[in-house]
C-alpha cells in the first residue's frame, strides 16, 4: 500500500500536468489581454449652472434687469447645481463625480471664510436633492420660500480625466509588465464655478471660478483607482482655489457698492448696524458757519 | 468726567484717542460698539462707549473735526457745562435711538453727539442775540437742510463705511439736534425755577 500510492500519484500528475499548464497559459494570457485592453480613456462629469437656471431653451424670456435689494444682514444659502448627462432631456441621477457627503463637504469648506463678515446673519447648505434638474429660477424662489434665504451661490463644476499610454506600454506584453510598468498617463482639469444670485431680483451680483489640474501615471491594473483618487484631489484643490477668488470677487463687489450704489440697494432689516456720519460737505458747510460763528461773537462776559 | 471738557484740549485729545482705539482696534470696537443685546445685559458703558466706535478712518476723521469745532465752538461761547452735557446727552441720546428704531442692532460714530452739540451751539447763539441769533438760525436751517436731504435719500454717502453691512443712521443726527435743542433749555429753564 504504501509503494503503490506515490506511484499512482505520480502517474495521475504526470497526465494532468499539461492540462495544468495550459489552462495556466490561459489564465495569464486573458489576464494579459484584459490588462492590455488600455484603450485610451476620457471621462467628464459636469454640473451645468446654465441648464439648471435656463432648461430647454427658457432663455428666450431672459428675465428683466432690476436693481438688487439686498436687505442685510443676509441669509444665504450654498448648493450645488444637479449634474446632467448632456442630453437636454434627462439628468444623471447616479454614478455622480460628487457623492452628497463630498459635496457637504466641499460647501462646508466655505462656510468660515464668509461667516466672519457682519452683514452675513447666516448661511446655510442646501442639499442637492432640494434642487430640481432644470429647475430654474422657479426652483429658487422655492428654496426662498422653504429655507428664507435671500442670496445663494449656486455651485457647478467640470471635470475631464483622460488616460494616454505611452510607450512604455509596450511592456505589457510581458503580462507582468501590466502590473508594475506605470505607462499610462492620467490627466485631471478640474472647474468649480461659485455664482452668487440675488434670488428675488434673479441678479447675478458676482462669480468666481476655481480651476486645477494634475497629472500622473499608473499601471493599468490601477488606472481606475488612481482616477479616482486624482479626482477627489481636483475637486478638494479646485474649491481652495474657488473660496480664494470668492474672497476677491465679494471684496470687489463690495466696493462696486461703494462706488456706484445704484449696483444694488441696501434695506435695513431687524438686527442691522448704524453709523452715525457726518459728510465732508456737510461739515465743510457747518465749519463755514461756525467759523463766521465765532469770528462774529461777542467777547464774553 | 465733568471737568473732563471744561476747555481742556488734552481732555480732547484723550477723547478723541480713545474713539481711534475703538474704531481700529477690532478688541476696543466690539467692547465699545452700541450693541442693543450687550447693554440689555448690563454692559452699560456702550451708552457712552458706543459714541466713539467708528466704521472706517474716514468716518473718525470728520466726525472727530466736526466735534472738535462743535467742542471749541461751544468753548468759545463761555459754556462751562459741556463735559456733563455731553455725559448726561450720550446717555439720553443712545437710549432714545434704541427706542425709537426697533430695528437697529448696533450703532457707532460721534455724529449723534456732533448733532446734539450742534443744537447746544445754536441754543447759545440764539440766545447770545443780535448778528449770532442770525447765524444759530443759519446753522440750524443748513443742519435740518442737510438732515432732511440725507433722510430722503437725496444726498450721496458723506463717507465710507468699511463694510456694506453698516448703514448710515439718520435718525440718530435728528435725536442727536432735538436733544441738543432740549436739554440746554431745559437746564435753563430748571436753573431760573
Amino acid at each position: 500500500m504504501k509503494t503503490t500510492r506515490p506511484s499512482r500519484l505520480s502517474s495521475s500528475f504526470r497526465l494532468h500536468l499539461p492540462l495544468v499548464a495550459l489552462l495556466a497559459v490561459v489564465v495569464l494570457l486573458a489576464a494579459g489581454c484584459r490588462a492590455l485592453d488600455h484603450r485610451n480613456t476620457r471621462k467628464r462629469s459636469n454640473s451645468s449652472l446654465v441648464d439648471y437656471l435656463y432648461p430647454r431653451g427658457n432663455h428666450t424670456q431672459p428675465t428683466k434687469p432690476t436693481v438688487p435689494t439686498l436687505t442685510l444682514p443676509l441669509k444665504v444659502g450654498i448648493a450645488w447645481v444637479p449634474e446632467s448627462t448632456g442630453s437636454p432631456d434627462q439628468h444623471r441621477t447616479q454614478d455622480s463625480a460628487l457623492t452628497e457627503a463630498r459635496r457637504k463637504e466641499l460647501a462646508e469648506a466655505v462656510i468660515p471664510h464668509f461667516q466672519k463678515y457682519p452683514f452675513i446673519k447666516s448661511i446655510e447648505i442646501i442639499p442637492t436633492a432640494y434642487l430640481t434638474p432644470g429647475g430654474g429660477f422657479e426652483n429658487l424662489d422655492q428654496l426662498k420660500a422653504l429655507l428664507g434665504v435671500d442670496v445663494i451661490a449656486l455651485l457647478s463644476f467640470d471635470q475631464l480625466q483622460t488616460s494616454d499610454s505611452t510607450e512604455f506600454s509596450l511592456l505589457y506584453w510581458t503580462i507582468v509588465g501590466a502590473y508594475v510598468i506605470p505607462a499610462e498617463a492620467n490627466r485631471t482639469h478640474t472647474m468649480v464655478d461659485a455664482a452668487v444670485f440675488d434670488i428675488a431680483s434673479r441678479q447675478l451680483l458676482f462669480r468666481a471660478p476655481g480651476t486645477s489640474q494634475s497629472q500622473g501615471v499608473a499601471t493599468p491594473v490601477r488606472k481606475d483607482e488612481r482616477l479616482r483618487v486624482k479626482s477627489e484631489v481636483g475637486f478638494a484643490a479646485a474649491s481652495t482655489n474657488m473660496v480664494a477668488n470668492l474672497q476677491l470677487e465679494l471684496a470687489a463687489f463690495q466696493q462696486r457698492l461703494k462706488e456706484r450704489p445704484e449696483t444694488a440697494r441696501i434695506v435695513r432689516s431687524p438686527g442691522y448696524t448704524g453709523g452715525g456720519a457726518f459728510g465732508w460737505e456737510h461739515a465743510g458747510l457747518l465749519g463755514g458757519v461756525i467759523g463766521l460763528g465765532i469770528l462774529l461773537q461777542r467777547p464774553r462776559k | 468726567m465733568v471737568k473732563l471738557f471744561n476747555h481742556d484740549w488734552v481732555s480732547l485729545a484723550l477723547l478723541l484717542g480713545l474713539a481711534a482705539l475703538a474704531t481700529f482696534v477690532p478688541e476696543f470696537h466690539s467692547w465699545g460698539i452700541l450693541d442693543r443685546d450687550a447693554l440689555a445685559a448690563g454692559e452699560v458703558w456702550r451708552l457712552w462707549a458706543g459714541h466713539l466706535a467708528h466704521f472706517s478712518a474716514s468716518h473718525l476723521f470728520v466726525d472727530a473735526l466736526v466735534f472738535t469745532l462743535l467742542a471749541g465752538a461751544l468753548h468759545r461761547t463761555g459754556e462751562h457745562a459741556l463735559g456733563r452735557g455731553l455725559v448726561v446727552g450720550g446717555a439720553v441720546l443712545s437710549v432714545s435711538l434704541l427706542a425709537c428704531d426697533a430695528l437697529l442692532a448696533r450703532y457707532g460714530g460721534l455724529s449723534g453727539l456732533n448733532s446734539l452739540m450742534l443744537g447746544w451751539l445754536v441754543t447759545r447763539w440764539f440766545h447770545a442775540g443780535g448778528r449770532q441769533r442770525g447765524l444759530g438760525v443759519a446753522l440750524l436751517v443748513v443742519a435740518v437742510g442737510k438732515f432732511t436731504l440725507d433722510s430722503v435719500g437725496l444726498s450721496r454717502p458723506g463717507v465710507e463705511f468699511d463694510s456694506v453691512a453698516v448703514v448710515p443712521s439718520h435718525l440718530s443726527h435728528w435725536l442727536g439736534l432735538f436733544w441738543g435743542l432740549v436739554l440746554p433749555a431745559s437746564a435753563q429753564a430748571k436753573s431760573k425755577r
